[in-house]
């Protein structure tokens, strides 16, 4: 009895795969991971010196997979995008499965493309999850001469006790590759003086910002509204990409001598 | 009912015990005095805390493999409650985590099979069984309520520590011969079809989430003791 008690189980234990729902959270990822990294070497090299330079920007598809998929069908319409910038919220609870969803809805798309972490993929083990999938939190990268620097700025899910905006990683990102970009924009899910950015250092983040070199504009999601707004009246332009829900993303166009930038509704 | 079986027998067996005292030298008591019989209510109330049963179970949303202890009841003992504890392997995540889990079981209908075969009875089919379990994950990333760092009703869901889940299954039971048992008289293999709250959630969103998408299967043994 004992024997085939033992045997059986050991069994079980081996039978674990696909069918098998271990837990929401337990970070077993199965297919694409690192896309960051892939994607950013794409373009990379790609892009490099591409001018005009045309970057969409989707966010916050959280559990409306039908219309996120109509969003990425949209953009597989499009041959004048070059890549595609997802400002963060791919799963509404954080678990596995969501994460598993929506990449496998982002790996449709034609362009290759980066994803920041939202709020919502911290739940449980999400951020983990992000990490294996994704990549690092604050990440950078080149295209046409225009670094595009993405900051993890949910602090509200470290409890503040993190290094949430990363002050050393925006230092680092001012200098590094100097030779290789003339222009910043900067990309964050949640914008300051939301609830998941500090507000003690909301002012520190915008002297900041002045550092880098020919800063264009900010752009965030979270918020689920299509909007442009000079948070700090200073004239720095931050745009807000709606979420899935909303059925509209924007597009950027980034010429020599400044951008375009124009809704789209699918 | 059971109780005036039980004391009936009780007196018989009494009867019995002094008929025999009568023709021997020694003289049995005749009644059960009030502590003893204190005494007997009392263990066999607590005896009703004895688990009946012992459950192994992989998958379900409970973490690679659970296993427990549990307790049937009922007049034809179609509930059961088992509690367990499993685990979930690291993976690509920073450490294993430990799961519990309470989990109520019902179980209408058990059907002994007329065959040439089972002559013996010894074979016994549950078509269906239906669960409702609560399991509960360990560790710091998991919240039970929204911690207060968050605006009122921020996450809309309840908790990321406890999942709520549902299962439907089914079941063969081998009734072990009693010159064969050892320490259990009935071996019950089965499976489940379950799904959690989180997915159920993810499906009422969206209607291109399909059921299949949410449901996995677990495999398990239950070793009935009692």
């Amino acid at each position: 009895m004992r024997k085939l008690f033992i045997g059986l189980s050991i069994l079980l234990y081996l039978s674990c795969d696909d069918v098998f729902q271990t837990h929401p959270y337990d970070v077993n990822i199965k297919g694409e991971k690192n896309l960051n990294a892939k994607n950013m070497a794409i373009i990379e090299e790609a892009f490099a010196n591409k001018n005009p330079l045309r970057v969409a920007f989707i966010s916050d598809n959280h559990l409306w997979q039908s219309d996120f998929r109509d969003e990425i069908s949209d953009l597989n319409k499009r041959t004048d995008v070059d890549f595609v910038v997802h400002c963060g919220d791919l799963t509404d609870t954080g678990t596995n499965k969501e994460f598993e969803w929506s990449r496998d809805i982002l790996c449709m798309l034609n362009h290759p493309f980066v994803t920041l972490i939202g709020n919502h993929d911290f739940l449980g083990t999400g951020d983990q999850a992000y990490d294996v999938i994704y990549g690092e939190k604050n990440f950078s990268f080149i295209a046409n001469r225009i670094k595009f620097v993405c900051i993890n700025t949910n602090a509200t899910e470290y409890n503040y006790m993190a290094a949430v905006p990363d002050f050393n990683f925006m230092e680092e990102e001012m200098v590094k590759d100097a030779d290789r970009f003339d222009r910043t924009i900067i990309i964050m899910h949640a914008p300051p003086y939301s609830d998941q950015f500090p507000d003690n250092v909301v002012k520190a983040f915008r002297r900041y910002l002045d550092f880098f070199p020919g800063l264009i504009c900010c752009v965030y999601g979270h918020v689920h509204r299509n909007e442009v707004k000079d948070i700090y009246n200073d004239g720095l332009l931050f745009y807000g990409i709606d979420s899935a829900e909303g059925r509209n993303y924007r597009i950027f166009t980034f010429t020599a001598d400044g951008y375009e930038t124009e809704q789209i509704d699918y | 009912m059971k109780q005036s079986r039980l004391i009936t027998s009780l007196l018989l067996l009494l009867c019995s015990l002094q008929i025999t005292a009568g023709d021997s030298i020694f003289v049995q008591q005749s009644h059960e005095s009030k502590y003893d019989m204190r005494i007997r209510r009392y263990r066999k109330h607590w005896a009703g805390l004895i688990p009946t049963q012992f459950v192994i179970q992989n998958a379900g949303n409970m973490g690679l493999l659970s296993a427990g202890l549990g307790w049937n009841y009922g007049s034809r003992r179609q509930w059961e409650t088992d509690l367990m504890v499993g685990f979930i392997p690291k993976h690509q995540s920073t450490r294993t985590k430990m799961t519990m889990t309470l989990k109520e079981n019902y179980i209408p209908w058990s059907i002994t099979p007329r065959a040439d075969f089972n002559k013996q009875k010894l074979l016994s089919v549950e078509p269906l069984t239906a669960s409702l379990y609560i399991n509960t994950v360990y560790g710091d990333e998991f919240w039970k309520n929204q911690p207060n760092r968050y605006p009122d009703k921020y996450y809309e869901f309840m908790s990321t520590k406890f999942r709520l889940n549902v299962a439907l299954g089914q079941r063969i039971t081998m009734n072990i011969p009693e010159k064969l048992r050892v320490r259990h008289s009935r071996v019950s293999l089965f499976y489940e079809v379950s799904t959690c709250d989180l997915y159920i959630r993810a499906m009422f969103q969206d209607s291109s989430v399909k059921l299949k998408d949410i449901i996995g299967l677990s495999l398990g043994i239950k070793l009935q003791t009692l």
